[in-house]
């Protein structure tokens, strides 16, 4: 699958043929669902060296949960830029697919040093599409991204470097059975959870984002608010998980409240559509790390529905406003009027979905966190159904610039734009309406991350 | 968990249908009197007045504060990675704090 995603970036390069890309993520995407079908963990050694001592990949329901998401953003977008990216499209090409290959490398590896490897394969390439526009915007907005971006993975650097001094090993199962609470591995784990933090925009970490986004075409907008920050929310958990810290968690918790409420606001306040897009994510996010601090079952499993439902609702609503920008030619939110129904209809139901409102999967995985923090506190509920309230609140603000104007531009919408955000729409109502569709894939790899014995074991004595 | 939802999802779908059956009905065209809808606005005309989206919920902003943490997202470089480096530090001793409680 790797193999094939790196083939296909340099042929992009040197062909200058998009389709490759298309064809290779598109690939990578139906390998991780097919391999998702398997119900045990599949350990892949390379070079045959057998772990701690060769890198391992470690396919679990949960690393798998998390491929799913950065393949399927990927195909999507890939898709929908054949007609978006209008000049150096085989750059772009070439751009995304390292990108997949950074986000999918983190996701399954078991080693912490590639994981460091793909962190930085994936920075890179962020860096480069954040500024692919190449104006001022672009530029400015990377440059914060690089110099963030720089600090925090060094962080995780000194993180990996001290506890690979600590305890000799790099491989995930083998550090989990070696590591303790004493002060340097608590420094270690601090050091990089600040790291991923970055990546999964917590608040404070987040203030790049925002500027980043304003300056990237839309659809690189849509991988950055699901993909790149779920693989943040990874690295957090799985690090965690190495150090067997998945319980009642108020430092999560916390930042968790603090990023969903702050973020809402900040939404609430922009002028910018990708900006305001941007604080929506960080506000989603701040669900997932709310719920995901309260260490159960049913914690986890409603934070990675929601991470999983975020995924396709900021799809649907980047690409949708994409196609708005597209059509318009404008990005603040006076004067982006446009008239499409069908686009109409699915932004609609994006946001009524992003903002918790039945029958959509928004309303599923909100309703769970809501049930989870009702176990752990009250006052959480309450503040996580505030935040709602405020979604629907900067939603109608969306839908209304763009919609209900009374200026607006009437041209033809590519088809090819349309289509992904059509069938993510048609997702976002059938797992509203089936739910156990979604559960079926989140509630194993809630399971996988709580199971830390039977990880171990299938590494390191299979 | 959700063996009961989807019939209920169906249900709402159901009578969400049908309450735009009756919204549809109870829109027909029909014969009006004159002056019919003076008495809900007390006859007197309202100016149109317009507010542009950029400007929704200003009064709100204000009132929460958001003004505030604008100030804050100040789009300088130094302060984001002041922020950052605050939030390593608090993250840290949290974790500290949390680990040894």
């Amino acid at each position: 699958m790797l193999l094939i995603l790196f083939s296909a970036t340099f042929l992009v390069l040197v062909l200058r043929r998009d389709e490759i890309a298309v064809a290779a993520i598109l690939f990578s995407f139906f390998s991780v669902c097919y391999m998702l079908l398997n119900p045990d963990i599949m350990v892949v050694r390379f070079g045959g060296w057998l772990p701690p001592f060769g890198i391992v990949w470690v396919l679990d329901k949960f690393n798998l949960f998390f491929a799913l998401i950065v393949t399927g953003v990927s195909s999507f977008v890939a898709v929908y830029s054949l007609k978006y990216i209008k000049e150096r499209r085989y750059r772009f090409y070439t751009l995304l697919c390292l990108q997949t290959i950074g986000l999918l490398g983190i996701s399954l590896t078991g080693d912490i040093f590639n994981l460091y490897v793909f962190f930085e394969i994936l920075s890179v390439s962020s860096y480069a599409l954040v500024a692919f526009f190449l104006d001022k915007r672009a530029i400015e907005g990377a440059f914060k991204y690089l110099i963030a971006g720089s600090l925090t993975s060094t962080f995780i650097l000194i993180g990996i470097g001290m506890l690979y001094g600590l305890t000799g090993t790099l491989n995930f199962a083998d550090l989990a059975s070696k590591v303790s609470l004493a002060s340097p591995y608590i420094v270690a784990l601090g050091l990089m959870i600040a790291g991923f933090s970055l990546k999964a925009t917590i608040i404070p970490f987040h203030a790049w984002k925002p500027d980043a986004i304003e300056g990237t075409p839309a659809p690189v907008g849509a991988v950055f608010t699901t993909a790149s920050t779920a693989i943040g929310v990874y690295g957090i958990l799985r690090i965690l998980f190495i150090f067997n810290l998945i319980q009642l968690n108020w430092v999560l918790i916390l930042f968790g409240v603090f990023t969903m409420l702050v973020g809402a606001f900040m939404a609430l306040a922009q002028v910018n559509v990708k900006r305001m897009l941007a604080y929506s994510g960080i506000s989603q996010i701040g669900y997932v790390v709310m719920a995901s601090g309260f260490g159960t079952l049913l914690g986890l499993t409603a934070g990675m529905y929601h991470l999983f439902n975020n995924a396709i609702l900021k799809s649907i609503l980047f690409m949708g406003a994409g196609i708005a920008i597209y059509v318009t030619g404008k990005d603040n939110l006076n004067g982006m009027g446009m008239r499409n129904t069908p686009l109409m209809v699915c932004m609609g139901i994006g946001l009524l979905s992003l903002s918790g409102i039945p029958p959509l999967n928004g309303f599923v995985s909100k309703w769970l966190i809501f049930m989870a923090s009702w176990e752990i506190s009250p006052v959480l509920t309450a503040l996580a159904i505030i935040a709602s309230a405020i979604t629907l609140a900067y939603s109608f603000k969306i839908f209304s610039a763009i919609f209900l104007t009374t200026e607006r531009v009437e041209k033809d919408v590519p088809k090819i734009l349309l289509i992904p955000v059509v069938i993510l729409t048609i997702i976002c109502v059938l797992i509203g309406v089936f739910p156990q569709i979604g559960m079926n894939i989140v509630e194993p790899a809630a399971n996988a991350l709580l199971n830390h014995s039977q990880y171990i074991t299938a590494v390191m004595g299979g | 968990m959700f063996e009961q939802w989807s019939w209920f999802v169906l249900t709402f779908i159901g009578f969400v249908l049908i309450g735009f059956l009756v919204y549809l009905l109870g829109n027909r065209k029909t014969r009006e009197e004159e002056k019919k809808y003076e008495t809900y606005t007390c006859g007197e005309d309202f100016p149109m007045v317009t507010v542009s989206t950029e400007n929704f919920y200003d009064s709100l902003k204000k009132a929460v504060g958001v003004d505030v943490l604008r100030n804050y997202h100040s789009g300088k470089l130094s302060d984001y990675l002041l922020w950052i480096m605050i939030g390593t530090v608090v993250v840290i001793f949290s974790i500290i704090i949390w680990a040894f409680a």
